[in-house]
């Protein structure tokens, strides 16, 4: 009874826009004062610093600071460039560059509304121009968005990564080809979209443009590989890799752009602190509350009743996906993995089910959970950056939102997507 | 006076934002560097890993009050900026009093704890520096944050204002 007034609770703070820490944090101590009263006020302290303190948690702050430090300036532009100049004169080609632009971008930044609100300036005026409905190329920009949380660096990922003790080095290579089989997924809609529309085609740049463009965003296209070829190479970890990511930003942006001044630079630094601390105070508050859900037995609570009605791997996962398709229409990314997983994952795992595949399962539906209305933010990001009403951006979006979650059924059943390249890179 | 005060604090705040993100951002890619260029000095810097995490502990509890007062923390704001003004001033008034009594809270556990981890001399295990300097930032940043609570809750700042223009961002 107390544990339903508790839920209950909790969605009065949620709906009513109490800040998220806020809405995690006060059930967490009035259930930490009611049913472990005997718990001494330590734990909850020890919890809050313990949330955060850990190394590879400061992958996150290095991936956003370079990611601050890279996406200041001119990159979204050039690597737009880039991909024009490969793909932007074949059939849909703008939409295929839209596509392709957010998955380069996000190999560079981990968050999809970052994406949206540096690509979608880029992208829109240009795809309404060669013809493409106002409505397809809003919910194109927002979707396409989503791989940022998938393609490495994932902040999402790193998170389940330290929540569950998975490997992130195997989480990225799965969310590399989740990320790719999705991106390839919304280039075939787009296809089918121009060959059925009347979007005018561009000419075939030259050799001496292509290169042109290239040269320009060469130096951006140098983070992933660092970021990847430094961790799958074995040289580094994770968060070793952020750190280099931040030093090697920090040299384009000084000695190649020459656009990175001192107080630049501390602006800089300042966003990216704040960035992080609103992530992290969500961790910090978050691992109070799993700390609390697991003291409880929730998990085991979930297994018994699933073994009783006799659930195994495959209904179980079909549990997961309506679970979380429900929460991401409500609750942010990292409070739905700070809540969800610690909850989730044990049964997962106790099913067979690998902590992987699990992982880009849950990042998949986290990458739905910011395109769906009626709280999906990214959503809101399109709508205030391309000064667009939020019901067109969300009347563009719902073939989208039918797209992806064909693609999560055949990741939920076809695991293999997910684990070829951890098996390939990692062994 | 009081804007005075409010300004040195938020200056305080935004120089050791900076200066930590930029010391755990230099020194972690310092330690890198160290490690695979020359690895046999790695042991004089073992020191690093853990200042670094003390310095993103800071970070993250040290900006609670700042990011609240600049509308940055995370809420789903849709319902609420939905219903008529008159209540909404009601709601913003419970959010600022709820929050206050929590970070108050917090300050006040973290304080004790603080109080407790330095009388027992403890240190940490590289940096071999008081543990207590860590979780001093838990008095200190809920404190903080409590105070922004605080200013909101009599109209001295106006941070739904700043949520709303900055809707969006933040996750």
């Amino acid at each position: 009874m107390i544990t339903l007034l508790l839920g209950i609770l909790a969605a009065f703070l949620l709906a009513f826009g109490f800040e998220m820490f806020l809405v995690l944090g006060i059930p967490s101590l009035i259930a930490k004062e009611i049913f472990f009263a005997n718990l001494p006020d330590v734990v909850v302290v020890q919890k809050l610093v313990g949330g955060v303190n850990h190394t590879t948690l400061l992958a996150i702050p290095f991936f956003i600071f370079a990611a601050e430090i890279m996406a200041r300036g001119s990159i979204a532009r050039h690597l737009t460039d880039l991909v024009k100049a490969m793909i932007g004169h074949r059939l849909g080609g703008m939409g295929h560059t839209t596509v392709a632009s957010c998955m380069a971008f996000g190999s560079i930044s981990g968050s999809a509304p970052a994406t949206v609100a540096a690509l979608g300036r880029i992208v829109y005026p240009e795809l309404g121009r060669l013809g493409y409905r106002d409505r397809f190329s809003l919910g194109l920009i927002v979707a396409s968005a989503e791989t940022a949380l998938l393609i490495p660096p994932s902040i999402t990922l790193i998170i389940y990564g330290w929540v569950t003790g998975t490997s992130i080095g195997a989480l990225f290579a799965g969310g590399l080809a989740v990320g790719i089989v999705l991106g390839v997924t919304f280039m075939i809609y787009v296809h089918w979209i121009s060959a059925r529309s009347a979007i005018v085609r561009t000419p075939r740049p030259s050799w001496a443009e292509r290169m042109a463009a290239f040269r320009a965003a060469g130096w951006a296209l140098g983070l992933p590989v660092i970021i990847l070829g430094g961790i799958y190479g074995g040289v580094v970890t994770a968060t070793e890799a952020a750190a280099a990511s931040v030093l090697y930003a920090l040299l384009v942006e000084c000695f190649v752009y020459r656009e990175m001044g001192m107080r630049r630079l501390a602006a800089v630094a300042e966003e990216s602190a704040i960035t992080t601390g609103v992530v992290f105070i969500l961790l910090a508050v978050g691992s109070l509350l799993s700390y609390l859900i697991t003291l409880a037995r929730v998990p085991d609570e979930i297994l018994a009743l699933l073994r009783s009605a006799d659930v195994g791997p495959i209904l179980f996962l079909l549990i997961v996906n309506v679970v979380f398709f429900v929460a991401g229409m409500f609750v942010d990314p990292n409070s739905q993995l700070l809540v969800l997983v610690p909850t989730l994952f044990p049964v997962a795992v106790a099913l067979g089910i690998d902590p992987v595949h699990f992982g880009l399962i849950v990042c998949l539906n986290i990458c739905i959970g910011m395109i769906t209305p009626p709280f999906g933010l990214d959503l809101f990001v399109a709508s205030s950056t391309l000064g667009k009403p939020i019901l067109t951006v969300v009347a563009g979006v719902w073939p989208f939102v039918a797209i992806n979650l064909a693609v999560l059924m055949l990741i939920t059943y076809v695991p293999d997507i997910s684990l070829v390249l951890p098996r390939l890179f990692m062994g | 006076m009081l804007s005075r005060v409010l300004g040195g604090i938020r200056a305080a705040e935004r120089v050791v934002l900076v200066a930590l993100m930029l010391a755990m951002s230099g020194l972690y890619g310092f330690n890198v560097a160290i490690r695979n260029l020359a690895s046999h000095y790695a042991a004089t810097f073992a020191w690093i890993d853990e200042a670094t995490r003390f310095m993103m502990v800071w970070v993250v509890f040290l900006c609670l009050g700042l990011a609240l007062e600049r509308g940055r923390q995370i809420a789903m704001t849709t319902v609420f900026t939905r219903i008529r003004e008159r209540s909404r001033i009601w709601l913003q008034r419970l959010i600022n009093l709820a929050g206050f009594v929590f970070a108050l809270w917090l300050a006040r556990l973290g304080y004790h704890y603080t109080v407790f981890i330095a009388d027992t001399g403890q240190t940490s295990p590289t940096l071999e520096v008081p543990i207590a300097m860590v979780y001093v930032v838990i008095p200190l940043g809920f404190g903080l944050l409590a105070l922004r609570y605080l200013l909101d809750l009599f109209g001295i700042t106006a941070r739904f204002a700043a949520a709303a223009r900055h809707e969006g961002h933040g996750a």
